[in-house]
């Protein structure tokens, strides 16, 4: 006779194997229902299906708890149907509909449902990982209990950026399951052709963390070994990798005809699909009655319908809505006219080179506000406290899990300072050389910027990437590339000439709710900025420029470093009797516009009138920030302008390790925006 | 009644040709079973069926119609 004990054993178990057909029901069912959708012209839009991977969608999802989130990919509909996610929202946002959760804006590849513990949906191969970390080290720093699971295909694990997860989550012990699904196609490419590894797993014992291969086909195994990586994970014991098995029974996307796969293979695999076999199963061992099965899938079916025709029928979004949602307020890459420009306070300064302001501003942001956090290489005190020294001091302080010393690996760094932002904390990444910006680009470019796009408005990425730019050290580690991030809608881009201003615009930035690239010289970490420093707190909101000389010849705008050049300019052109205003941006993104262009009918309470202007600063050659600041002026003319707008800046295209070369490359080189001007205007001015 | 249109295989296509049909006109097709197969120059592929019922064509092997046009009805 069975115990009670026994008895709720037996019938825990019996619930699990029901809970898990009508989770695999569910999937399956809804990757039908679009695919039937497609098949039948009834719908048009790119999809990736998921049929024969309903029970890893299944089985992980019932072996987390509901505050427990998911990172997935585009090919996510299993995952995040499984999960729970609001059904009318998540189809009307693959469809493009106003009633997406996003409003439509994002699609598959960016199904964002936080109250569903759907944390992001990414559409470039292995970048999950890294802001699951992310999202994992808030969890972990705010002791909330939650795991993070971060699912990709086994096509992922030939990425970099997986593997730069794996290891920073083995480091820091993070509560990340690394679920990678093998559905045997890294897109259209069988795994023998991309890899000399059989076991995917195996490559977790590289990172010292625990791997299991386990068969995807079967919901039960598959929720065993997540629920066992996520109670790890719960309980401290760090990160695991479950390598689940199986076989995509459709093509890479909805249009792919599998012309790649063995057709006796793939007719096998077809004819034993995941889901009836289970089903077989549940009956066969007299678990469940068919007629159970039958009703579960008609609930379930009935269910997806509901919200799939709702979802089909419901409006596109407005056309306005389409450009909304790329800054905060929906603001743009100018800032707002007629704005107060604030004041640094008066009373008592100390005298501080960038270095100590920024130093200062973050050791009192950290006091005042515990979701700020640091990231970086070397940025500890174990370490050094930074290469430069900015931080030192600030991990002794604050504890290593608020200043975190990372692996050499930007996109880890960047990648978890989102995850982290979108799970509420506001972290604050180095990028020890702005020239690494590139290795931490997609982060950059495809994550950070695009996540308040992406969320339809609803989340924003607040995080601070401060990054440095040298001086001496040849074309890899001296070079100015804020043209990359002024040209990436949805970040902000501030580069300080003072160590006064350095201090105001970080206390700006790290009130921002959008992505900040604050740029820092070297020149003037030390001696070269030294200056006064109000002791009181300020803030310096971004989008103030400020007139650092005024002037009535000719105003030169520039920033960062080369502000220093224009004032010393502007003292050596006085002397031959040329008025010479010096105009610093301070921040490139938002720009200041109404400030650059001192208009001629409504001269700007910050500048006089000047008839000629120039601009100046360090990046290379091609499409450098002054541009937008040439055609701005290029449209003034109308207004008073008498002369063209120059361009400085660095005439080499990178700037080299030969010390004499280098200064020539730092030498005013002019050019004039006319070259770029139209035939029309040009023959009505000059070159000046 | 299910109306069968020619759907949309990828961003860029705006029409294909239907190659062939794999059940036979008044004969009854199985939902998720092939139906018919289309090509144009990214794909080729079977559609399936997105219900079952019997098929009545409403267009021609060999012919190229676009993206949206009625191919078939199951009733």
């Amino acid at each position: 006779m069975a115990t009670q004990l026994d008895t709720e054993a037996q019938s825990s178990t019996s619930d699990r194997a029901v809970e898990l057909y009508r989770l695999m029901s569910k999937v399956h069912h809804a990757d039908q229902r679009v695919r039937k959708g497609l098949s039948s012209g009834e719908i048009a839009m790119s999809y990736w299906p998921v049929d024969g991977q309903e029970a890893m969608s299944a089985g992980a999802a019932l072996a987390l708890s509901d505050a427990d989130q998911l990172v997935t990919t585009y090919r996510g509909l299993g995952d995040v149907v499984a999960k729970g996610i609001d059904l009318g929202g998540y189809f009307g946002e693959i469809l493009g509909r106003e009633t997406g959760l996003s409003r439509g804006k994002a699609g598959a590849m960016g199904v964002f449902d936080p109250a569903h513990g759907i944390a992001w949906t990414t559409g470039i191969v292995g970048a999950g990982p890294l802001i699951a970390n992310g999202i994992a080290l808030a969890a972990s720093i705010r002791n909330t209990g939650q795991v993070v699971l971060v699912s990709f295909g086994d096509g992922a694990t030939s990425i970099g950026y997986v593997h730069e997860a794996m290891n920073m989550a083995a480091l820091w012990s993070l509560p990340v399951v690394f679920f990678c699904q093998n559905n045997a196609w890294a897109e259209c490419t069988a795994m023998s052709r991309y890899t000399r590894t059989t076991k995917l797993s195996d490559r977790a014992s590289g990172y010292a963390m625990l791997g299991v291969t386990i068969d995807g086909t079967d919901p039960h195994e598959v929720y065993a070994a997540v629920s066992e990586a996520a109670e790890r994970a719960r309980s401290g014991g760090g990160p695991s990798f479950v390598e689940a098995v199986a076989y995509r029974l459709q093509g890479h996307y909805f249009g792919d005809g599998m012309g790649y796969a063995d057709p006796d293979e793939l007719a096998a695999k077809r004819a034993d699909p995941p889901f009836a076999r289970y089903r077989r199963r549940l009956v066969d061992e007299g678990i469940t009655a068919e007629a159970e099965l039958d009703r579960i899938d008609a609930e379930v079916s009935a269910e997806i319908e509901d919200a799939f025709s709702q979802a089909r029928d419901a409006a596109p979004p407005d056309v306005v809505e389409l450009t909304r949602d790329v800054f905060s307020g929906n603001g743009t890459q100018f800032s707002v006219r007629g704005q107060v420009h604030a004041a640094v306070p008066d009373g008592e300064t100390e005298d501080l080179g960038l270095v100590q302001a920024i130093h200062r501003t973050l050791d009192r942001a950290m006091e005042s506000d515990d979701s700020i956090i640091l990231l970086g290489e070397d940025i500890g005190d174990p370490s050094g406290g930074g290469m430069f020294k900015v931080t030192a001091g600030l991990s002794a302080k604050y504890g290593e899990n608020r200043v975190l010393d990372t692996p050499i690996a930007e996109s880890s760094i960047i990648g978890a300072a989102i995850g982290a932002s979108l799970a509420g904390l506001r972290p604050v990444a180095e990028l020890m050389f702005m020239d690494f910006l590139g290795v931490a680009m997609d982060q950059i470019a495809n994550h950070a910027a695009k996540v308040r796009y992406m969320s339809g408005g609803r989340k924003g990425a607040p995080l601070v990437i401060r990054t440095m730019v040298g001086m001496a050290a040849g074309p890899q580690h001296s070079q100015a590339f804020e043209a990359w991030a002024m040209h990436t809608p949805g970040i902000k881009v501030v580069w300080p000439s003072t160590a006064a201003d350095a201090a105001g615009l970080l206390n700006a930035c790290l009130r921002e709710d959008d992505p900040c690239l604050f740029v820092e010289s070297m020149k003037l970490y030390y001696g070269g900025g030294k200056g006064p420093v109000p002791v009181a707190d300020y803030v310096i909101p971004l989008g103030q420029a400020d007139v650092k000389r005024p002037g009535s010849d000719v105003t030169i705008c520039t920033y960062g470093v080369m502000v220093h050049a224009a004032l010393e300019a502007a003292k050596e052109l006085d002397s031959e009797g040329v008025s010479v205003e010096v105009v610093d941006l301070r921040t490139l993104v938002p720009l200041d516009l109404e400030t650059v262009w001192i208009q001629s009918a409504k001269p700007s309470a910050l500048s006089s009138l000047t008839s000629r202007s120039a601009s100046v600063d360090l990046a290379p050659r091609s499409r450098p920030p002054s541009a937008p600041n040439c055609s701005g002026s290029w449209r003034r003319r109308s207004n008073g302008w008498q002369g063209p707008t120059r361009r400085y800046r660095a005439p080499r295209p990178w700037r080299p390790r030969a010390a004499r070369a280098r200064r020539s490359s730092s030498r005013q080189s002019g050019e004039s925006c006319d070259r770029d001007s139209d035939a029309q205007t040009r023959g009505r001015h000059h070159r000046s | 009644m299910t109306e069968i249109r020619m759907p949309k295989p990828g961003d860029a296509i705006t029409e294909a040709e239907v190659t062939e049909f794999y059940v036979a006109e008044g004969q009854s097709a199985v939902e998720g079973d092939p139906l018919y197969a289309i090509a144009t120059d990214k794909v080729e592929m079977d559609i399936e069926a997105p219900a079952s019922g019997v098929v009545t064509w409403r267009v021609e092997v060999g012919g190229t119609y676009d993206v949206g046009e009625l191919i078939a009805v199951i009733s």
